[in-house]
């Protein structure tokens, strides 16, 4: 059954809910939107992600590390602000499993994609 | 001899599957992920060309890093106000949805201001679309995120405006919370772009 306001995929009624997990983050009072968090929670995620990337323009000025350390640092911390926005605010960890297999099999592809055309351009530099 | 039927029965609720999942959202979802393939490809030639200009200007000439972290930061702000858009309305709270659309809206602007700025700067210092490779690639891809940011700003105010003249109520939540995904979107392109393009040493 789908929840009509959003499109979220949501359990039937008759179905029993066994050992469903209590997230905090959820706000239990709102029993149309079971699966949306509270407003705050959204400001929460926002000061995490203002606080990550202040993190990443000081990686920026650093200079007694080495190039390697910083850039492996700045791709930890830009996973963690793409799976922030893409789980949060993207409601992507509370929908169906189909909208993320649509969604990170594209990304996984564009990696994929990404990665055989780096590696050809390596192997044959003359591509490119 | 029966005959089977796909048809939806006439009864069906508009919106309602017998998967359980609106197509609406399915498509958007599948139009998401043929977009990361899109910037995939974009964002693959932008590094395949890193380091291959034969002269100037080059990224560390002209990447005024203080700058694009303020767009970055604006950016980022606008997907949590389109996110608290989405919770209004999905509370039925059409008022502060229209509130936080239109400052959404306003962020884009001023992310797109900035791109605009940032470009004619980089044209003052010779950078063109065919002064370099590094020109070509950084003008296209981030050109295309322009366009993208741009598209939604548009869809922002449409919603707003179609909030005014009929109203948007809690049932058609789903329209926002459509606009939303495209621009949480665009924002997650632009963390990557402003990780990859901006900051990782060449």
């Amino acid at each position: 059954m789908a929840d009509e306001t959003t499109g979220t995929a949501v359990a039937d009624e008759e179905t029993p809910q066994v050992d469903a997990p209590v997230d905090p983050t959820i706000d239990a009072g709102a029993h149309d939107e079971p699966h949306h968090p509270r407003p705050s929670t959204y400001v929460w995620i926002a000061l995490i992600l203002s606080i990550v990337t202040a993190v990443e323009v000081a990686l920026y000025y650093v200079d007694d590390v080495s190039d390697t350390t910083i850039t492996i640092s700045l791709l930890v911390l830009m996973v963690i602000k793409f799976f922030l926005v893409a789980s949060w605010y993207m409601h992507l960890r509370f929908e169906a499993r189909i909208f993320k297999q649509l969604f990170y099999g594209g990304l996984f592809l564009a990696v994929a994609v990404y990665a055989v055309v780096l590696g050809a351009s390596h192997v044959f530099p003359i591509l490119v | 001899m029966a005959t089977a039927t796909h048809a939806a029965p006439a009864h069906a609720p508009e919106g309602h599957t017998s998967t359980g999942i609106n197509n609406t959202k399915l498509g958007m979802w599948a139009f998401l992920g043929s977009e990361c393939l899109f910037f995939g490809a974009l964002i693959s030639t932008y590094l395949i060309y890193r380091g291959r200009s034969g002269e100037g200007p080059f990224p560390s000439d002209v990447y005024d890093i203080p700058f694009t972290s303020v767009s970055s930061f604006v950016l980022l702000m606008s997907s949590m106000s389109m996110v608290l858009a989405v919770a209004a309305i999905t509370r039925g709270d059409e008022r502060r949805m229209r509130i936080w659309l239109v400052t959404t809206a306003l962020l884009g602007m001023v992310f797109i201001g900035g791109q605009i700025f940032e470009f004619t700067e980089f044209a003052r210092a010779g950078l063109k679309l065919d002064t370099n490779l590094f020109g070509s690639s950084f003008f296209v891809l981030t050109g295309f995120h322009g366009v993208h940011v741009t598209v939604g700003i548009l869809w922002l105010l449409s919603l707003v405006g179609f909030s005014f003249r009929r109203g948007i109520g809690q049932e058609k939540a789903l329209a926002v919370d459509i606009a939303g995904l495209y621009w949480h979107f665009v924002d997650v392109v632009w963390i990557i772009i402003f990780t990859v393009i901006y900051l990782v040493p060449e």
